[in-house]
């Protein structure tokens, strides 16, 4: 078993004004040849800035430590030498296919001058050589598309594009850089399945770089699980999905709603990563860790290596102690107590909406819903899933209000919205409110929370502004924000902070219906789960309505006690949320579900057996030891 | 509420030290301090108000009228001005009048213009950016084509012939300068109010129920400020130099009243300056050192408030995830 | 695309007419009597109206201006008052003048401020870099007709003194007496006009550069392996160019006024020139007639930048 990568203590340092951000903090792995290495981490845990470092694309980064690749060190030889085995001895992917390539130059060129970048061939071979690429990849008619722009194909499309281009030049390594998170769920399964054929046939090595751990649980062979900078653990797939070692892994498989069970609570990681601004004096996970002994608070932990070859840096000499399963502590799920079946929140009746794009002289027709049907009861939690495209946001704009329909009628709280006044409809917006997708683009950066959360109250009631803030307060504390940072700005608030600031936001005024759009798909999936039980509890106290919007169908399941499915403009499935897993109807249901669930990974407890200890190694910036 | 739901314990920070969080006003006044270009070009932007403000000082100083012809003792026998020396400090022009109080006087004008035209036509600029930016349609259609026609009007060429028309005057100069100085923030505004629309707030703002006027006050200008104020401050140059080139031309202000464009005018006239250095160098220097210092206080003021604007030669990759997922959802 | 040339040809169209028409009220706005002008202080009041008549000025205001159209659509563009010359003669004759002043100028501050942009971009923040910056900022600040005259004294008038000719005076030297003559004439106006022009390019540059360098298709080049002198000019300028072309579209206008200033630095007898003359003497006629051609000639210039813009970005070209 040869390795085709070794790194070993490699530290990354970036200047940024606010200082120096460790990126990357003392990490080593190797990665064998032939596999299909993942490497696993939420925002900020440095995963992508690792592969970046080492390939030579962050020049203006101090980089410190080792990678032995073909026969050398990446960081020590001369840039020419680098840039020379990049493309030819290591193919990268990255995750935006639109954005990664170039719009002005055709596909095949971009090709070919990558060829020709390493290779003395004619422009005639290299064409062909192109033709041939994009052929094994998938792309139908190659020799025509060769010509053709980025723009002109489809995401998924776009990522075979850039598939072929990294194969180009057959190199024993190959990148993957969250290759499938900008693709929609039913592309990213044929991704993946494409990069595990080329892997196969190649015998090239993979090392795919993601968030998303079902991923890797179905095609990694070893996984590196990174947070905040520092390798946590690293091990074979089995044992790290298995038996997870250090806590961090654990939650994140708990938290995870792809290994979600029915019946069970989400177990959530409290709190949020480290900043990146010190490096880690001890374990960087102590913060949130529920498994964190007294060691854990005076040294780092030192490196646990079990008999399986897994390797753990953690204080617990086996298995993190969170794979008990929680059993749930809220109530069954399947009939919510609240939920009135003869009342509706909101209904839809054969909603049609078609928009009139393009200039002047040349309107073209675009239907985005095609006669779509729906009711929501009063004390449910609606899911409504689909693909990008499919009208499942433009759906819920109609249903606050927000975007007129073309046809059909649109009730809300009683009131039909086709007719209704100005004044009507403002008064409406106490009854239905919105939530947010982009944490950081729903609030204002320039206002204060306290006005943010308070406007509702500013617009619709008359409150003196001691009232207005001391119901902004509490409503602060309902979603687990502290009330004193009354005052501040959304920039000094984390991602899942901001998207509880949203919620209050929703709520101040206690509306019948709250929609959420995609509310928890740009947070870390620890995280997720603490907005998702938040939601729910939130529910349970309020009585309140939900039409929640996702493309994720695991995320879904937990929340939702029906879901409809959407595709193309019009609902093709509704039923009761376990139904669409045990029985989905439609082909485009089963798809769906079998791209976005992965195999839930049994956990047992069994102990693992640890080996040997392996001291932290020493800091080269030394570390301040806390007695 | 289960555990699980309680915020951060307080001991987040604790085992590494404490990432001071600055407010951001103090952030801004701090990086304009340290920025030692735009602490000098703010000096001598001030040392030139009070110079403008002093000009009859200056003239009962050196005892010369601003328009006071010295032919006996400021023009040689054979008619030429005297250079730089004891009674005139900085020389005469062509009619023997002191350069220096002239200098001072022309300086009122050319602040006067600088500063009115250049708030006057942000004015303009912003409001009409922010109509078209903000509601689209028909107003952005109208709006835009009508930036667009102001800009493809030759505009000293229209300027020439305005003036020819009515006489030149300073107010034509200030309404010259107006008019044609405010589509180019009128456009910046429009582009920025446009990608600020699509925000998610200004839509929650409007699921709230909040007005067209209530959201464009409290959250759309607010984020504009950046822009306008540096935009602003790097119009002034502009229309400094606008109203230096109508003078310049004989466009702008009424002779014998003093400017800085005027005088350079005059030393041009019969290439006068090649033997009276003086006319050139010091109106010219004079403008020359006024533009520079607040082509530099703009430029501070723009690091300074948006110091992502400052390039530092790389990408901080994390967000990049977050925002072009978010993207890609919105544009789906 | 197609389309795209059209609605510029169609916008660029009213903007003309939108021009005339507002050159062409201007005068009847005006104070001065055109007739009293031609026929002189002494002229007697039927004289007056002999001329007025003649002028064609007792028409109502809308029968002048359609004559006047229709007069232009057909190359007139009506006589001087003054010198009783064809406006369309006097223009034409002032026009290689003008033309070698900005098309050379246009050149000349193409070839220096891109480099600088690049050169600047390409390491930030170091010493080159600032150096640039601090070049770009100085030649942002400089008004034009302040550098003509001070370059004219330190480059003629300097070594005038010490008895040899380095560049001449000013004045305009046609084709016909020699491409160097023309050169050496034009160089001093040249990089009057084109100092401050070169300087807001940098900038531009610069700042477009160092955007795009950050942009995910450059490092997918850069993954790629190829030369980092390949990626900064292949990938990078390429996208920077439309922002450049955009720029220039927008900058056409001003450019006329820049050569109006430069011809009155030099002496050189162009259409600007024609034009200050023109309105010291209160000469209608050639004024509408330069304002008319100086629009015409922005509106080319920005349906050639529209259409350039439109070939450059295959989104737009496929569309």
């Amino acid at each position: 078993m040869t390795s085709v990568l070794e790194v070993d203590q490699l530290s990354v340092r970036i200047a940024t004004e606010d200082g120096i951000v460790h990126a990357v903090q003392d990490v080593s792995f190797s990665v064998e040849a032939g596999t299909i290495f993942g490497i696993v981490g939420e925002s900020g845990s440095g995963k992508s800035v690792l592969t970046q470092a080492i390939t030579g694309l962050m020049p203006f980064a101090d980089i410190t430590g080792s990678a032995r690749f073909d026969g050398v060190d990446l960081l020590t030889i001369r840039p020419e030498e680098l840039q020379s085995m990049r493309g030819r001895r290591i193919g990268m992917i990255f995750q935006d296919p639109l954005s990664s390539l170039h719009p002005f130059y055709t596909i095949g060129s971009q090709i070919t001058e990558l060829i020709h970048a390493h290779e003395r061939v004619s422009p005639a071979a290299a064409k062909a050589r192109t033709i041939e690429l994009l052929t094994k990849v998938g792309i139908s008619d190659a020799g025509a598309r060769f010509s053709s722009y980025p723009h002109q194909f489809s995401g998924g499309m776009r990522q075979r594009v850039m598939i072929a281009m990294a194969l180009a030049l057959n190199p024993p390594l190959i990148i993957a850089d969250e290759p499938t998170t900008a693709l929609d769920v039913t592309v990213q399964a044929q991704i993946i399945e494409l990069l595990q054929e080329v892997q196969q046939e190649s015998g090239a090595t993979i090392m795919m770089i993601t968030h998303d751990l079902g991923l890797l649980s179905t095609i990694a062979s070893d996984v590196m699980v990174m947070y905040a900078g520092n390798r946590m653990e690293i091990g074979a797939r089995a044992e790290i999905f298995g038996r997870p070692a250090h806590p961090y892994t654990a939650g994140l498989l708990l938290s995870s709603p792809a290994n979600y069970t029915p019946g069970e609570e989400l177990v959530p990681i409290p709190g949020r990563p480290p900043s990146l601004l010190q490096p880690a004096a001890l374990c960087p996970f102590l913060d949130r860790c529920e498994s964190a002994v007294d060691s854990c608070r005076q040294l780092p932990p030192p490196v646990r290596v079990y008999a399986d070859g897994g390797r753990s840096a953690c204080w617990l000499e086996h298995n993190a102690p969170a794979t008990e399963r929680r059993p749930a502590t809220v109530a069954a799920r399947t009939i919510t107590p609240h939920r009135q079946a003869n009342v509706l929140a909101a209904s839809v009746q054969d909603v049609r909406l078609t928009y009139r794009t393009g200039p002047l002289g040349r309107r073209k027709s675009v239907p985005v819903l095609k006669g779509v049907d729906l009711e929501i009861h009063r004390g449910e939690t609606l899911g409504l899933v689909g693909e990008s495209g499919c009208g499942k946001t433009t759906l819920a704009r109609v249903i606050a209000g927000l975007a007129p329909v073309t046809e059909g009628i649109v009730t809300v709280a009683g009131a039909d919205l086709q007719y209704i006044n100005r004044a009507a409809w403002r008064r409406m917006r106490r009854e239905v409110q919105l939530v947010f997708q982009d944490p950081f683009g729903s609030l204002n950066p320039r206002r204060r929370v306290g006005s943010i959360i308070g406007d509702p109250y500013r617009i619709h009631e008359r409150l003196s502004s001691a009232q207005r803030r001391s119901r902004v307060q509490s409503l602060m504390e309902l979603v687990g924000l502290n009330p004193e940072h009354y005052n501040r700005f959304p920039s000094e608030f984390s991602g899942g902070q901001r998207q509880r600031i949203g919620i209050a936001r929703a709520l101040a005024l206690q509306p019948e219906l709250i929609i959420c759009d995609e509310p928890v798909s740009a947070l870390d999936v620890s995280i997720q789960a603490q907005i998702l039980n938040l939601l729910k509890s939130l529910q349970q106290e309020f009585g309140l309505t939900y039409l929640f919007i996702s493309h994720d169908l695991a995320v879904v399941r937990h929340i939702c006690d029906r879901i409809a499915v959407m595709d193309g403009g019009k609902i093709i499935e509704l039923a009761d949320a376990e139904s669409i897993y045990a029985a989905p109807q439609q082909e485009f249901t089963r798809t769906l579900l079998s791209a976005s669930m992965s195999r839930p990974y049994p956990i047992s407890g069994q102990p693992r057996t640890l080996v040997e200890s392996l001291s932290a190694p020493a800091r080269p910036d030394g570390v301040r030891e806390v007695a | 509420m289960s555990d699980a739901l309680i915020v951060e314990p307080t001991g987040a920070e604790a085992p590494t030290r404490r990432v001071k969080q600055r407010g951001s006003g103090e952030l801004t006044i701090r990086r304009l301090l340290r920025d030692r270009a735009a602490l000098g070009a703010f000096g001598f932007i001030l040392l030139l108000i009070i110079f403008a403000l002093c000009a009859p000082l200056v003239a009962a100083a050196t005892g010369h009228g601003m328009a006071q012809q010295f032919r006996d003792t400021g023009l040689t026998s054979a008619g030429i001005p005297k250079g730089p020396g004891h009674t005139f400090l900085l020389g005469t022009d062509s009619l023997g009048r002191d350069v220096l109080v002239r200098l001072a006087y022309g300086a009122r004008v050319s602040l006067l213009v600088g500063v009115v035209a250049s708030l006057v036509a942000a004015a303009i600029g912003v409001t009409i950016g922010t109509i078209a930016g903000y509601f689209g349609g028909w107003a952005d259609l109208l709006l835009s084509r009508l930036i667009d026609l102001v800009m493809s009007v030759p505009f000293l060429l229209c300027a020439l012939a305005l003036v020819s028309v009515r006489g030149p005057s300073l107010t034509l100069s200030i309404c010259v300068i107006i008019f044609f100085s405010w589509t180019h923030i009128g456009r910046v505004v429009r582009s920025q109010v446009l990608s600020l629309r699509q925000r998610e707030f200004v839509e929650a703002a409007r699921s709230l129920g909040s007005g067209p006027v209530s959201i464009i006050v409290r959250d759309v200008l607010p984020n504009l400020t950046v822009p306008i104020v540096v935009y602003t401050t790097m119009m002034i140059p502009s229309s400094i130099v606008f109203e230096a080139t109508l003078s310049f031309l004989g466009l702008g202000i009424v002779p014998p009243a003093a400017s800085w464009g005027g005088m350079l005018s005059e030393a041009l006239n019969g290439s006068l300056y090649m033997v009276a250095w003086w006319m050139v160098v010091f109106p010219g220097g004079i403008l020359l050192l006024t533009t520079l210092a607040f082509n530099i206080l703009g430029d501070g003021l723009r690091d300074a408030l948006d110091p992502k604007a400052r390039r530092v030669g790389f990408v901080w990759l994390t967000r990049r995830r977050r925002a072009s997922r978010s993207e890609k959802k919105a544009a789906a | 695309m197609i389309r795209l040339v059209i609605t510029r040809l169609v916008f660029g169209a009213v903007v003309l007419i939108a021009l005339s028409i507002f050159v062409f009220g201007l005068f009847f706005i005006a104070p001065g009597d055109p007739a009293r002008a031609l026929g002189g202080d002494e002229a007697s009041a039927q004289l007056l109206a002999q001329i007025r008549h003649s002028l064609g000025l007792d028409d109502p205001i809308y029968v002048q201006y359609l004559r006047f159209i229709d007069n232009a659509l057909h190359g007139n563009l009506g006589f001087s008052y003054h010198s009783q010359e064809s406006v369309l003669t006097l223009i034409a004759e002032r026009i290689p003048a003008t033309a070698s002043l900005v098309l050379g100028g246009v050149v000349v501050w193409l070839l220096i401020g891109i480099p600088v942009g690049v050169a600047s971009a390409r390491s930030p923040g170091s010493a080159r870099d600032r150096l640039g910056q601090g070049f770009t900022l100085v030649g942002l600040s400089f008004p034009s007709f302040v550098l003509g005259m001070l370059m004219l004294f330190v480059l003629y008038f300097l070594p005038r003194q010490a008895n040899f000719t380095l560049f001449p005076a000013g004045g305009y030297a046609p084709l016909s007496e020699g491409v160097g003559q023309w050169a050496w004439h034009l160089v001093l106006p040249w990089f009057t006009l084109a100092l401050v022009n070169a300087a807001i390019y940098a900038r531009l540059t610069r700042g477009q550069l160092l955007d795009v360098l950050g942009e995910d298709y450059i490092r997918t080049a850069r993954a790629k392996g190829i030369s980092e002198r390949r990626v900064v000019y292949k990938h990078g300028l390429r996208s920077t160019l439309t922002a450049i072309i955009t720029q220039l579209g927008s900058d056409v206008a001003m450019l006329l006024g820049g050569a109006i200033i430069t011809e009155q630095v030099f002496n050189l007898q162009g259409v600007g020139a024609l034009a200050i003359t023109a309105v010291t003497a209160q000469d209608r006629p050639v004024i509408i007639g330069v304002v008319l051609l100086g629009g015409t000639f922005v509106v080319v210039a920005n349906v050639i930048v529209d259409i350039l813009y439109g070939l450059l970005d295959p989104r737009i070209r496929l569309a």
